[in-house]
């Protein structure tokens, strides 16, 4: 079982998942060290459930809030709960390393493929 | 009495439920306008059919007696927020950093706001659901072990 990815149009590695019961594509960002953090809008349009605010630093060092829910993903094969971040400050939904333990993720630009499989 | 109501941003609609457990926190005196003796609450609009798994309804509001009274709510739901985390950082400063560290460093630990009682996990699923076997059905805050924040988001993407 894998998940194959592909490059969006600004060249960025990606994901579809079914996230709660809505596909959401999902930047794949190992500079992210959670599972999940989506747009508010995003968010909306998914099953969630609420556990509570937690905060995350950014890449300039502010700090902002964000508000943590749980979520079942389809992934490799499994429906899991994971957690999912909800959060005005993000633009896009985003998949981070806590998603890829125990994962093998390549990427690769020559041939234009990205795949997550166990490792 | 009229009633005012001023809309939320879709945007700020999964604010909603801690905002929500925010307000149950806060004093009469503050949730009820002095003047007019309304409580000042959130209100969801018209629940939409065949949302699918979204949030069913399209928009929400405060609803208060006046303008002045959802605005003090609101500013007291701020400070309150700002409040509870400061309080529960400082249980991991204080009580907490010992016991966990260095054993459960990047894990994550949810602490329940109100009493102060943690429960460690890999992530935040696992941390809650510790804590709702518990009993504890409050809102959470959660740390990574070892961090001042819960994550890292490295790639300036705000």
């Amino acid at each position: 079982m894998q998940i194959d990815g592909y490059f969006n149009l600004s060249d960025e590695p990606v994901v579809e998942l079914d996230v709660g019961s809505a596909r959401v594509e999902l930047l794949v960002d190992t500079g992210f060290n959670g599972s999940l953090i989506i747009p508010s809008q995003i968010a909306n349009q998914l099953n969630l459930r609420f556990e509570g605010p937690e905060e995350f630093q950014s890449v300039t060092g502010e700090m902002f809030l964000a508000d943590a829910y749980s979520v079942e993903v389809d992934w490799l094969g499994n429906r899991i709960r994971v957690p999912v971040a909800a959060s005005k400050h993000v633009k896009e939904a985003i998949l981070g390393g806590q998603m890829l333990r125990d994962c093998r993720l390549s990427i690769d630009y020559g041939r234009r493929t990205v795949t997550i499989v166990r490792s | 009495m009229d009633k005012v109501k001023r809309r939320i941003k879709p945007e700020e609609f999964t604010e909603i439920p801690r905002i929500r457990e925010i307000i149950k926190t806060l004093p009469r005196e503050i949730r009820v306008c002095s003047r007019h003796g309304e409580e000042v609450d959130i209100e969801l609009g018209e629940l939409l059919p065949n949302q699918g798994p979204g949030v069913p309804f399209a928009e929400a509001y405060w609803v208060g007696c006046c303008d002045e009274a959802i605005d003090r709510v609101i500013e007291a739901v701020r400070k309150k927020t700002l409040e509870l985390i400061d309080r529960a950082k400082r249980t991991y400063n204080d009580e907490l950093a010992r016991e966990l560290e260095p054993e459960h460093m990047g894990e994550i630990v949810a602490i329940e706001l109100t009493t102060g009682d943690h429960f460690v996990g890999e992530n935040e699923v696992a941390a809650a659901d510790k804590a709702r076997a518990a009993g504890h059905q409050g809102m959470l805050y959660f740390l990574r072990v070892g961090s001042p924040y819960a994550h890292r988001l490295m790639t300036p993407r705000q």
